[in-house]
């Protein structure tokens, strides 16, 4: 009797913590991945969208605009801007404790008209080797210039000096042929 | 009187053509040849750090490129540009060395005339030439009586050619440089280009000014025909 009454008791006891469990995940803002919570209808309105804390799909921050973002989502534009700053504090702070930034960049985002950009968006593998081009092309363009500039100069000194020197030396025979020009 | 005849005028060129990219791969190649032909007439022949090739001739200096044929102080005096042949060596010379790097595309041809005086009061006969006027237009009252320095340069097209003078004086000398510049596609040779670039006239039109600041030369200068005969002392 007192077996059953215990087995009784524990059975209570998990179904009333799986139902507060339920409840409290039900309700709070942290969800497992591939969760899909549905939203509360008094969010469907802008204004109430004010209050949500909850974070615009990743996918959505990084290809949409500011505008798509807000009406598919139905989260405003201040809960935007503050999940794509928490989202570049935290990607910077991964980066650097990767190693993988050598020079610390501050954090910047930029709001175009209606567009946003994260600054920590990688490169696409084209645009790598378009610059790599870019720059070996211009330092070519440089070390022509600097090369052409250094014989300019060279040639302007051979100028200067074989001139120089020639005069020197007619002054000269001049100054020895002198007394015999007097009488 | 020392006459702007008598005056010794350093000639330099440039023969520009597309860009070798096997240059710097064969320039010991090309020196070599070089050396095999040219033979005597040359002083000295070397590969400078830069890569480029520095021949030394009896007359001047000439560097072979990538991009072509520089030259620079080869000597000569004013009468000898006005004579028809006055050049034919020169030219000879530029054409003979942009060979060497093989067949290119012309891109164009240059050619500088350099005078250096040295006059009594330089940048004071200068500035009563008209250059004070230049800076009284920039200082108006403000201006200085007396410059250390003075620099003035000028481009400008005429008919086939763009040229650009430049003046460099101090209280040490005067220096002028003359400039014709010619595209690549109007001439056949550098050779044409001379011809049609006629240092004669440039010499000309430099002449008056030229003759002003020979006129404020001390005695004894340019009294002697580089290349010529002495000339009486008056």
């Amino acid at each position: 009797m007192a077996y059953d009454v215990l087995i009784f008791g524990l059975m209570i006891l998990g179904i009333s913590t799986a139902v507060v469990f339920s409840y409290k995940i039900a309700h709070s803002s942290v969800y497992p991945v591939g969760m899909v919570r549905k939203m509360p209808s008094s969010q469907d309105s802008g204004e109430g969208a004010l209050a949500c804390e909850s974070a615009p799909p990743a996918d959505l921050i990084d290809f949409a605009t500011e505008g798509e973002i807000i009406r598919h989502a139905n989260v405003s534009e201040q809960t935007v801007r503050k999940y794509v700053y928490r989202m570049a504090l935290r990607e910077s702070a991964k980066q650097h404790l990767k190693g993988q930034i050598r020079k610390l960049q501050p954090i910047k985002i930029v709001l175009f008209q209606d567009r946003w950009e994260t600054p920590f968006r990688g490169p696409e593998p084209e645009d790598v080797a378009l610059e790599k081009e870019v720059a070996e092309h211009s330092e070519t363009l440089e070390y022509h210039s600097i090369s052409f500039a250094a014989l300019e100069k060279r040639v302007r000194k051979l100028e200067v000096e074989s001139v120089k020197k020639s005069q020197e030396i007619a002054k000269e025979k001049a100054q020895v042929l002198q007394p015999e020009t007097v009488h | 009187m020392p006459t702007s005849d008598d005056l010794i005028v350093s000639v330099s060129g440039r023969l520009t053509h597309d860009w070798d990219f096997a240059f710097y791969k064969n320039n010991g190649e090309i020196a070599n040849r070089m050396r095999a032909e040219l033979g005597s007439s040359l002083t000295e022949i070397s590969i400078d750090s830069e890569g480029d090739i520095d021949v030394r001739t009896a007359e001047g200096s000439f560097y072979v490129t990538p991009a072509g044929v520089i030259a620079g102080g080869w000597l000569t005096n004013a009468k000898s540009l006005s004579e028809p042949n006055g050049t034919e060596e020169f030219a000879q010379r530029m054409e003979a060395l942009g060979k060497f790097n093989g067949s290119f595309t012309i891109l164009a041809h240059s050619v500088r005339l350099f005078f250096r005086f040295t006059p009594e009061n330089g940048l004071k006969l200068l500035g009563a030439r008209g250059f004070e006027n230049v800076l009284r237009s920039v200082l108006g009252d403000k201006t200085p009586s007396e410059v250390k320095s003075l620099k003035f340069s000028t481009k400008y097209d005429i008919n086939n050619f763009s040229d650009s003078i430049e003046l460099e004086a101090s209280p040490k000398d005067v220096q002028f440089r003359y400039s014709r510049d010619g595209k690549g596609t109007d001439f056949e040779s550098y050779r044409m280009f001379l011809r049609a670039s006629g240092l004669t006239g440039m010499v000309e039109e430099a002449r008056p000014f030229a003759e002003a600041l020979l006129a404020a030369q001390p005695r004894g200068l340019f009294r002697r025909d580089l290349f010529g005969e002495r000339k009486q002392s008056r």
